[in-house]
């Protein structure tokens, strides 16, 4: 019977052994789980975990995403993770990413990925509980569907990074109080309908419920750690307001909604100060964040359940493009409100352009600064980039040759046999100005812009070659669509929405048609050389 | 005996590990001060011009790249703002460039060191705004086209007209569609009979990264380019589709027009991002890989050594790793005709283990001829090893020798873990009586399995040990 305890015991103590934390991994498998991290982990994420490259891509390292439960760690290996995502970096604790991590789960298997979580979880300063295969067995199960990599925002809502432990306020209370105000009660003089413990030492409206109208108090006590001055930054819809140990430090005042975040500084010894926090919703939607940094702190600390929106720096560096003295830049990338073969143009002095070689026509014109490198030429660049100047007007968001059978037929574009739309280039002339060449079935056409920088537009030329057998019936420009056109007082001159004005003057077309929103120039081609001249003017 | 041997074997500074630097000059050839340059092609020039496109979408020529003194480097800037060149070569006093939308033609008409005519030859493939929609473009074939592989939208769709094809310009500016089945290229180069390969990317239908010969009208493996077949005439649809989970060997059986890869580069063991390639016609100013081909890896910053074969009219052969050490993650790679190597990369969105965000640098054999397996060649029963240099016959045993086989799933999901495990049993290692080349006669090959070769005990003789070990050969036919 002794004996028979004492192997029960040996055996609990090495089942101990096995479960306990941190041990147990043996120092084996985490060899093997470093080699294979070598493999195929480091190159992006770095040998020492800090992220390749100085930290241009995310660390592991005492990362957030990769401490706590491990369910968030082996989903982002199975499935991957893709677009923007927070890493607090030592650094900058605000850094963000807009990379890719491919989905894993189809290439390492259960051991392999139980051996690297292993490593990276309990590497560099990150300390976890040991994983084991069933854990990502479990989650093949839950997610074996799936075929898209994770977005940062989804996966948090499924695994939320936990929340801060202990409760940032300790003893915290809620009081609710019912009623209608417009500007913050005496709350000292009203009688409290419901009082609750904020087990989680946040700031939280959830006990609030359903209430439309109502009102809420805080108080509890917030350790310090250290001496020094310490910034409160409130947010609220409605009002608001924090104290510290009894004395106003921030205040956002009377009806509004989020974002009148209000900051406030107050000196705090170490050790527990009296919070209060009071706050009132009139109607519409509530919430409300608060935040504290000081000494010590990285970054902020959140004292809210919901997350305070703290300001983030820029997404990507500026990296401006400016054309040369008497010159003209050129960008040819994802240019937004025009199509992915688009040209910007930039002249030097402000004026700029861009050219869809899909459309075959000039859908953006913009004034001052011609463009911004930085979204594109930083991480992968994904994703569209507006001009960088002002007043930009979008002419046309379709192809522009094209047929009308009758006057109010629908627009149909030039896109094969006698029409085929084709890019040609450009050539750089003077001022490196580029002339853009294109055809239209067996139509030849060459397409130059002339910035005007006293009266602030361009003369925009268009010259048809057209073969002897005539040009195709029923021809027509689009000149504008999309904005609302109106007749100027002046001839064949027109106003394109509110600050832009289009003179058209050709030989070889008839009076512009206008129609709910378009502006077209029915076409009357001869033989040979024709040509329309289009005068863009800002207003 | 053999453990005496053996020890002093161990002891000996006699037989240090071959190094690089003994048989290989990689010199960094500076940029001009100030400007990123990421860079996406170059182009071999008259005079010794050198031309470099970026990512940014910046055209450079840099004069002295040949140089001895790399000090003396001269840069001009040709023209800012194309579209993410990925391709680019010199012909007839003009540049032709594989752009994100087109291939296009650029001269300088005026000869003041600008270009000032951009014409357009060819757009007729779809782009949508999505930035993984990359076209890498070849130099031109023989007859005189430039072979284009269009990356899946995002890597995985095919949202854009041609998106997962490989197709030819013709010089007219006409588009042939040519392959359908690829994923995500990292470059597109020939081999020395003049056969057409790209480099295909671990991910989807990719078990692992590999080279891949684009014959006209085969499909490559990636089924989801296949929506195009009917926008064409010259190639007929599959019949069959592929099945998910299968194996590739498998689907050849109900798929004629599969081509396995030529080579796979096994994924994190070779490399895990394969870029350019190119092939060594210096007859002999290169080292000694004459006619071998080259290729570029990203992540690894390395260059690996791929020498092919044809069995049963495919190609197949083996991957050796080569160069290594380069400062960021390799793109384009020009071998110029006196036998410099000249290599550009980045690691922008994409790490490196060469931690520079960018490079340019040109490597040159240093005329020490390195021991390396020269080639390897499929047997019926085995594999033949020839070696850069006379061996020892007494290391031609098949104690000195290992060999573990594998392949990979044939699946939608991303890469795959090796599969289907087996080792090979070498049974006998004879030398030939010139002593440069070696019969292995192999037990149980695997039709469709990468063999990896270990080569441990293998000695020149000269006592050298090989520079690299490892062999991988993807054994797609055993030849009869």
């Amino acid at each position: 019977m002794f004996i028979s305890n004492q192997r029960h015991l040996r055996q609990l103590a090495l089942l101990l052994a096995t479960l306990s934390p941190l041990a147990l991994i043996s120092s084996s498998v985490a060899e093997e789980g470093k080699t294979l991290y070598m493999t195929y982990c480091s190159a992006c994420h770095a040998p020492d975990g800090k992220g390749a490259n100085d930290g241009a891509f995310p660390p592991l390292a005492n990362s957030p995403w990769l401490n706590g439960k491990p369910d968030r760690s082996i989903q982002i290996v199975l499935h991957g993770l893709q677009g923007e995502i927070a890493v607090p970096t030592d650094k900058d604790p605000n850094k963000t990413y807009n990379l890719v991590m491919p989905p894993q789960g189809g290439s390492l298997t259960d051991p392999q990925i139980v051996a690297i979580l292993n490593y990276v979880r309990n590497s560099w300063g990150n300390k976890n509980k040991a994983i084991a295969l069933n854990d990502v067995a479990k989650n093949r199960r839950t997610t074996g569907a799936r075929t898209t990599m994770w977005q940062a925002d989804e996966l948090l809502k499924k695994h939320p990074i936990e929340a801060n432990t202990p409760p940032p306020i300790k003893g915290l209370i809620s009081k609710v109080y019912h009623g209608s105000w417009k500007t913050r009660p005496d709350f000292s003089k009203l009688k409290p309908e419901a009082t609750y413990e904020e087990h989680k030492g946040l700031i939280s409206i959830a006990n609030a419920g359903n209430l439309k109208s109502f009102g809420m108090v805080w108080e509890g006590q917030l350790p310090i750690a250290k001496k020094g001055n310490y910034t409160f930054t409130l947010d609220s819809d409605d009002g608001s307001a924090v104290y510290l140990d009894g004395k106003l430090v921030a205040e956002v005042k009377g009806l509004g909604g989020m974002g009148r975040a209000k900051s406030g500084k107050t000196k705090l010894s170490k050790g527990l100060h009296d919070i209060r926090v009071e706050y009132f919703e009139f109607s519409g939607q509530e919430a409300i964040t608060l935040a504290m940094q000081g000494p010590g702190i990285k970054s902020h600390l959140q004292l809210s359940a919901v997350k305070p929106n703290i300001k983030k720096g820029p997404r990507w560096p500026s990296i401006p493009i400016d054309p040369p003295v008497n010159g003209t830049a050129f960008y040819r990338g994802f240019i937004d409100g025009s199509t992915p073969r688009s040209i910007g143009v930039g002249y030097h002095g402000g004026i700029n352009l861009a050219f869809s070689a899909d459309n075959l026509n000039i859908e953006l014109l913009w004034q001052e600064r011609f463009y911004d490198g930085g979204h594109h030429w930083t991480g992968r660049g994904q994703g569209n980039e507006p001009p960088a100047g002002k007043n930009t007007v979008k002419l046309t968001s379709m192809p522009v040759w094209g047929t009308l059978d009758s006057a109010t037929a629908a627009w149909q574009a030039a896109d094969q046999g006698e029409t085929k739309r084709r890019f040609r280039g450009y050539q750089l002339g003077e001022n490196d100005r580029p002339t853009f060449n294109y055809e239209v079935g067996s139509l030849k056409v060459s397409d130059v812009s002339t910035p005007e920088f006293d009266t602030k537009g361009i003369t925009r030329t268009i010259t048809i070659d057209a073969p002897g057998s005539g040009a195709p019936k029923n021809l027509h420009l689009m000149i504008c669509n999309g904005l609302d056109i109106k007749a100027a007082d002046s001839a064949n001159t027109y106003l394109l929405g509110n600050n832009m004005q289009v003179e058209i003057s050709s030989n070889s077309s008839v009076p512009a048609l206008v129609r709910s929103k378009e502006l077209i120039l029915p076409l009357q081609l001869k033989a040979g050389e024709n040509q329309i001249t289009l005068r863009y003017q800002w207003k | 005996m053999r453990s005496l041997l053996l020890s002093l074997a161990l002891i000996s500074p006699l037989f240090a590990a071959p190094t690089q630097e003994e048989f290989y000059l990689r010199e960094e050839i500076p940029l001009p001060k100030g400007e990123v340059m990421e860079i996406g092609s170059i182009a071999l020039m008259p005079d010794k011009k050198v031309a470099v496109t970026t990512r940014r979408g910046d055209l450079w020529i840099c004069e002295g790249a040949y140089g001895k003194d790399l000090s003396k480097v001269k840069w001009s800037v040709a023209h800012r703002g194309l579209h993410e060149p990925l391709g680019m070569f010199y012909q007839d006093g003009s540049l032709f460039l594989t752009q994100r939308p087109e291939v296009s033609k650029l001269t300088d008409t005026n000869n003041d060191g600008k270009i000032d005519s951009f014409e357009t030859i060819c757009a007729d493939w779809g782009i949508n705004g999505d930035y993984h929609e990359y076209a890498f473009g070849s130099t031109p074939d023989k007859d005189g086209n430039v072979w284009v592989v269009l990356c899946l939208t995002g890597s995985f769709n095919a949202n854009s007209p041609w998106r997962g094809w490989c197709v030819r310009i013709t010089p007219e500016g006409e588009m042939i569609p040519t392959c359908s089945g690829i994923r995500s290229p990292g470059g597109i180069g020939f081999n020395a009979a003049g056969d057409t390969f790209y480099t295909d990317n671990q991910g989807v239908w990719n078990g692992s990264s590999s080279l891949k010969w684009l014959k006209p009208g085969t499909f490559q493996g990636n089924p989801t380019g296949n929506i195009f077949y009917p926008d064409q005439t010259a190639i007929e649809p599959l019949k069959n589709q592929p099945k998910d989970g299968s194996r590739i060997t498998t689907e050849r059986e109900r798929i004629p027009k599969f081509i396995p890869p030529a080579v796979v580069l096994p994924h994190g063991k070779v490399g895990q991002s394969p870029t350019a390639i190119i092939h060594d016609q210096t007859g002999g100013k290169f080292g000694p890989f004459a006619n071998q081909v080259f290729v570029g890896e990203q992540t690894h910053s390395e260059v690996q050594r791929v020498f092919l074969e044809k069995v049963n009219g495919i190609y197949q052969g083996a991957v050796i790793k080569y160069l290594s050490g380069f400062e960021a993650g390799i793109i384009p790679m020009r071998l110029s005709d006196d036998g410099t190597l000249f290599i550009g990369g980045s690691n922008r969105g994409w790490a490196s283990r060469g931690s520079k965000p960018f490079t340019f640098e040109r490597v040159r054999s240093t005329g020490k001829t390195p021991f390396e397996i020269l080639e390897m060649r499929a047997k019926p029963d085995g594999f033949e090893l020839t070696f850069t240099d006379a061996v020892d016959p007494a290391s031609i045993k098949p104690d000195s020798f290992s060999m573990a086989a594998w392949t990979y799933i044939y699946q939608s999901k991303y890469g795959s873990p090796e599969v289907d495990q087996a080792t090979p049993v070498i049974k006998s290692a004879t030398v030939s009586p010139d002593g440069k080349s070696a019969r292995l006669i192999v037990d149980s090959l695997v039709k469709g399995h990468v063999h990896h070769l270990i080569s441990n005990g293998v000695r020149s003789s000269k006592g050298s040990e090989l520079w690299h070990k490892d062999a991988y050969y993807t054994l797609n036919e055993i030849p009869d």
